[in-house]
């Protein structure tokens, strides 16, 4: 994530090479870590896996980090014996997106939050009415 | 006490700020730890969201401790940040206190 940007192309392309390598390895450790999970662990993880990437409008590498980071979680606590909805709760739905929503990582609903902003508040400017100038809830203005 | 949910949640992260202040801990006995002082209804599934911001804004570090019965579990620990965060915290509710107080004698 906090890679320095590398200006030699070759550089670039090895890094990014390295980067698409480890990651698909990382990947393929997360796939075996759910799968030792106990079978109602596994079960909630592969639906927040799902729910996340579709209803939750999970992007890239990021996502997925938060759904190791409740993978971790659930080892944690089926290592303690704990029963899963114990972990998140009756509202599964609501933890996987408080944890998406935490992590801040980038999702399609949260792109086109910012979108929304930055659009109104560019066409605003242009118009020449100025920002809005109370609190503006800046999206990110350029 | 119940329905504290929505009320409650901002005021949490500063909660969890204030038991790591005490000591560094784990996210299941942070669970425990509110638990114990009367917020009987905070699941660790709303404390864990609360964890991993606090860990996205680098106010607590992390350290993966082994433990004898299952996999390596995490510690969290108050760093300098958010120690600041907690203090600031703390201002933050005071000054909300004082202006509802306010606002309700004005009544």
């Amino acid at each position: 994530m906090n890679e320095k940007r590398e200006t030699n192309p070759w550089r670039r392309f090895t890094t990014y090479v390295a980067r698409t390598r480890r990651e698909k390895r990382e990947w393929r450790e997360y796939k075996a870590r759910v799968k030792a999970l106990p079978s109602d662990y596994r079960m909630v993880m592969n639906r927040i896996d799902k729910f996340i990437w579709n209803a939750g409008g999970g992007l890239d590498v990021q996502t997925w980090r938060v759904l190791c980071d409740i993978c971790e979680l659930f080892e944690e606590a089926a290592a303690a014996g704990r029963p899963v909805l114990s972990v998140t709760g009756d509202d599964v739905a609501a933890f996987s997106l408080n944890m998406l929503e935490a992590a801040q990582a980038r999702t399609w609903t949260r792109q086109k939050a910012t979108q929304l902003n930055s659009e109104v508040h560019r066409i605003l400017r242009s118009e020449g009415q100025g920002g809005s100038g109370d609190e503006g809830q800046g999206g990110d203005n350029e | 006490m119940d329905d504290l949910t929505e009320l409650l949640k901002g005021v949490l992260e500063g909660a969890v700020l204030q038991i790591l202040a005490r000591q560094s801990n784990y996210g299941y006995e942070i669970v425990r730890a509110l638990n114990q002082v009367g917020f009987d209804s905070v699941a660790e599934g709303t404390v864990y969201p609360i964890l991993l911001r606090l860990e996205k804004k680098g106010l607590v570090d992390v350290t993966r401790e082994r433990s004898e019965m299952g996999p390596p579990r995490k510690v969290y620990a108050l760093n300098a940040a958010g120690h600041a965060a907690l203090e600031s915290f703390w201002e933050r509710w005071s000054f909300i206190t004082t202006r509802l107080r306010q606002l309700k004698e004005q009544q």
